[in-house]
């Protein structure tokens, strides 16, 4: 309202610069992000679930379970040298690690394919080695649920 | 004096522009980490869990700690790994003690209270470098005291 009155006379004299309180501003961000701070989580925490096959209550995880029915079996061995997948009676080749790592956008690729081939398998059984470590198992894990095997039995020999 | 006084106290102004940015950007940020949902599960001291890609949330349930050193049972150490190493036997008795006790607890509070059931829940927080026979030993211990249905404890990657 009022610089629009003296437009005329602002054009000689410079208009002052406005000067917006910021005091409630900033006071509100302040309790707005002590609050935040309180609030905050930096490590989302998720879960794997995963169940022992009904009926097996006794025979825990290191009980090879063939899939029922007409599910395919498909099996991924996990040992030190790398993956082995094992299904329908056919071996695959194997995938060696790769630089110390386990490979596992091969097997991700290996298990497309498989996917491809029997498109209702939703089953991976992975036999594991006792030596390999829980972040590897669980990277397999990883891989098997993106290449849509949602179903993931852990398995494995006990020395 | 006094006219000098009254200059510099009109010419000092506090840039709060830059400030009112920064807090902003801050905001925004913590918004982001903003969890309403708090911690259900606090992960154990001593314990890196592994990054999956995995999004199921947790939910409360018994916890089973497996750190470098201890197995521990709702932040109990109820057993040393390196005792578990030396002993070959699947099973870990100290662990089934305990997973016995707790089931009967459940069921006795379940004679009570239609609400509560025992469903076999476990939620397990391994650390990262944990051998696999030291995790397939837990499973069995579980497995064989009834307790068949797992949460892997893992911490979210962040690309999501």
């Amino acid at each position: 309202m009022r610089s629009k009155s003296h437009s005329s006379r602002e054009s000689a004299i410079p208009a002052e610069p406005i000067d917006l309180d910021m005091t409630p501003m900033m006071n509100m961000l302040i309790i707005l992000i002590s609050f935040l701070v309180t609030m905050v989580v930096f490590t989302h925490l998720a879960v794997i679930k995963f169940s022992l096959p009904p009926g097996q209550g006794n025979a825990a995880a290191d009980t090879s379970t063939a899939p029922k029915g007409a599910e395919v079996d498909i099996t991924v061995l996990v040992s030190e040298e790398g993956y082995r997948i094992i299904g329908e009676g056919r071996k695959l080749d194997p995938i060696p690690k790769n630089k110390g790592q386990y490979d596992l956008p091969t097997l991700g690729k290996y298990l497309q394919k498989l996917k491809e081939e029997f498109a209702t398998a939703e089953t991976v059984v992975l036999l594991i080695d006792t030596s390999v470590i829980y972040q590897d198992v669980i990277s397999t894990m990883d891989q098997c649920r993106e290449s849509k095997f949602p179903k993931i039995l852990l398995s494995g020999g006990f020395e | 004096m006094s006219l000098k006084r009254r200059k510099t106290t009109e010419a000092i102004k506090p840039q709060m522009t830059s400030l009112v940015d920064v807090l902003t950007v801050l905001v925004f940020f913590l918004l982001k980490n903003f969890s309403t949902e708090g911690d259900i599960l606090t992960p154990s001291k001593n314990l890196e869990l592994p990054v999956s890609t995995a999004i199921a949330r947790p939910e409360k349930v018994l916890t089973i700690s497996i750190s470098r050193e201890n197995i521990l049972a709702d932040g109990q150490a109820i057993a040393s790994v390196g005792e578990e190493a030396a002993r070959k036997d699947i099973n870990i008795p100290a662990l089934a003690e305990w997973l016995i006790e707790q089931r009967k607890n459940t069921e006795e509070i379940a004679q009570y209270d239609a609400n509560v059931s025992f469903k076999g829940d476990l939620v397990i927080q391994g650390d990262k470098q944990i051998p696999y026979w030291l995790l397939q030993k837990v499973l069995h211990t579980c497995g064989e005291n009834g307790y068949g249905s797992f949460s892997l404890a893992v911490l979210q990657k962040n690309d999501g």
